[in-house]
């Protein structure tokens, strides 16, 4: 699920950057803000950052007396994407493998449904390889998918998570 | 959260701050970051080099999975959601996967029949109805 929310942090700024008049100041700062969210990618709390929207406060610098850099608290609002276990997603299929399909789910990559949570379906080995079924659509490399969130994990040397799926449920499955 | 009291979202356990978060429809992300992706063009010279990956695989997610399309539309699904009293989060997973039958939508969002609440499955037949003259319409 998207989310927005307001997170309270600190931005650094190296004396170079520092300027008297506000406007740049302020722009300094929103420019490192945005640097730091695009590197620190995601966290555990609060999932992927996907765009900062405001900026709502900024409070006083102080020096950092070992560095020289100053240091801004700041509180900015966020969309983020966190995917919630018992959710329900859809997500494109990236990989099949005879125990189960890769799908990715937007800032999601590694979205897994195991070859026992798709009830019905049989895998079929060739140079496409996919998972056919009696009653429902097939599943191949790039169909969309409807599942539910078995579980997550956060995986915190790739600052990402990984999430389990299932299709087994009501109206959970391949769709147009 | 308690240990014992674990995250399920199905039954709208979710954690206290992202019951309270706001939480956004593909289609109000996909608006949200056009904006942005604008900004950023007007802005820089090489605007693909100044973007997240997180920000361009979002964006590519949200325009694939977006049902409305219009601004108005957007503004209009919420409204109606918005009018059953519903979770934040519960009203974007129906804006977002736009359910076709009364059993689909309970099937997509189970927490909307706990007894707690009123919400009959006339008035979910209603909602729908309501969703996809909208979809007709756009």
């Amino acid at each position: 699920m998207f989310l927005e929310v307001e997170i309270s942090g600190n931005v650094f700024l190296p004396p170079s950057e520092l300027d008297k008049q506000g406007l740049i100041l302020h722009r300094s700062i929103i420019l490192h803000l945005l640097e730091d969210i695009a590197r620190k990618k995601a966290t555990q709390d609060h999932g992927y950052f996907v765009a900062v929207t405001t900026l709502n406060q900024v409070n006083n610098g102080r020096i950092r007396e070992d560095e020289g850099n100053v240091r801004f608290p700041v509180t900015y609002n966020c969309v983020t994407f966190k995917p919630f276990k018992g959710e329900i997603l859809e997500g494109n299929v990236k990989q099949i493998m005879k125990h189960g399909v890769f799908m990715s789910c937007g800032p999601v990559d590694t979205v897994f449904i195991a070859a026992q949570k798709m009830v019905d379906y049989q895998y079929v080995a060739g140079d496409s390889p996919m998972f056919i079924s009696q009653r429902r659509p097939k599943i191949e490399i790039g169909s969309i998918i409807r599942f539910m969130v078995l579980g997550t994990k956060w995986v915190e040397t790739e600052r990402a998570f990984q999430v389990l799926g299932s299709l087994s449920g009501d109206f959970l499955g391949p769709i147009r | 959260m308690s240990a014992e009291e674990e995250e399920n979202a199905a039954e709208l356990k979710i954690g206290e701050e992202f019951l309270k978060a706001k939480c956004l429809m593909n289609c109000e992300v996909a608006r949200v970051l056009d904006h942005r992706f604008e900004i950023i063009q007007q802005t820089s010279d090489d605007p693909m080099n100044n973007i997240s990956q997180v920000f361009e695989k979002s964006m590519q997610y949200v325009k694939r999975f977006s049902r409305y399309q219009n601004p108005d539309a957007v503004n209009q699904v919420r409204e109606i959601l918005s009018r059953y009293r519903l979770a934040e989060f519960e009203l974007c997973v129906l804006g977002n996967l736009c359910p076709e039958t009364v059993e689909e939508a309970i099937a997509m969002v189970p927490s909307i029949k706990s007894k707690e609440r009123a919400i009959t499955d006339e008035m979910i037949e209603t909602m729908l109805q309501d969703l996809a003259n909208i979809k007709k319409f756009e």
